[in-house]
């Protein structure tokens, strides 16, 4: 017959609006990190053993500092580490396009030997 | 914070693609002709090759100072006189390889465990030692 065993779901206590408390809502939209910059390690190496400048060196500084301040947490240090690998490694490039084709150009002209005394020259007052 | 990313993302999607293609063939065209140059051409015979100007102004040799001989001595697959005229150049090359396939043709969504082991912090700080110790001992010995 009827179910006499049949027991009401427990109701949850009701003490006016009070009772009730919102769970608690964390704000969480800071707490996703930031992608990883790129940290242009493998452009600066190009840059170091193609284009036979320093400035590429520096450049693979920077790589290194991008990741290690990535990975403590400073972000915003990672942001800027990159983009200063970004600029030298660019340098070096730009720098070592010019050299190219400015010594290309020169040779093509039947000057090349001028630049090169040139730069022997510059550099005498440095060398040690 | 992370939507300025997602933005320069979808904005380089849009402005990319055709573009992206016809600068991949340009450049795919010039080191085809810059490889047959130096393939035909011996950089330690022709004065056509540029010097090193670090090398010129110091008169040490800098860490890329031999590259243009060991490109010619690889295309020739004389591995013996690459390593010689260059020693770090001969195992950056397939490494450059790995990171412009990482970057460029979607590798570093596929092997994103790759790219954080060979292009992250420790690698970084490892092939920034390696460049100062091959660039200080080649002056020395």
């Amino acid at each position: 017959m009827e179910d006499n065993n049949f027991t009401p779901p427990p109701v949850p206590p009701v003490d006016g609006l009070g009772g009730w408390q919102a769970p608690p809502v964390r704000d969480t939209s800071d707490d996703i990190p930031p992608l990883k910059p790129n940290n242009w390690l493998w452009q600066s190496i190009v840059a170091t053993i193609l284009c036979c400048l320093v400035f590429g060196v520096v450049g693979i500084i920077y790589a290194a500092k991008v990741d290690s301040l990535y990975y403590k947490g400073q972000y915003e240090e990672a942001e800027r580490a990159a983009k200063r690998a970004k600029i030298w490694t660019l340098i070096a490039v730009v720098v070592g396009v010019v050299y190219i084709a400015v010594s290309l150009s020169l040779y093509l002209t039947g000057n090349l030997e001028g630049l090169q005394e040139l730069i022997e020259e510059s550099a005498s007052g440095y060398n040690f | 914070m992370s939507c300025e990313y997602v933005q320069s993302e979808v904005v380089t999607i849009r402005v990319g693609r055709g573009a992206k293609i016809g600068l991949g063939i340009a450049i795919a065209i010039v080191a085809v002709g810059v490889l047959f140059v130096f393939y035909t051409l011996d950089p330690g015979e022709q004065p056509i090759f540029p010097r090193c100007p670090f090398l010129l102004l110091t008169g040490y040799e800098c860490p890329g100072c031999g590259s243009q001989r060991a490109i010619h001595s690889l295309l020739h697959f004389d591995f013996k006189a690459a390593f010689r005229s260059n020693a770090l150049m001969v195992p950056a090359i397939p490494y450059i390889l790995v990171g412009i396939y990482l970057q460029y043709f979607g590798g570093s969504r596929r092997h994103p465990k790759v790219e954080k082991i060979l292009y992250g912090r420790w690698s970084a700080l490892t092939v920034l030692v390696l460049v100062f110790a091959f660039w200080i001992g080649r002056n020395l010995f």
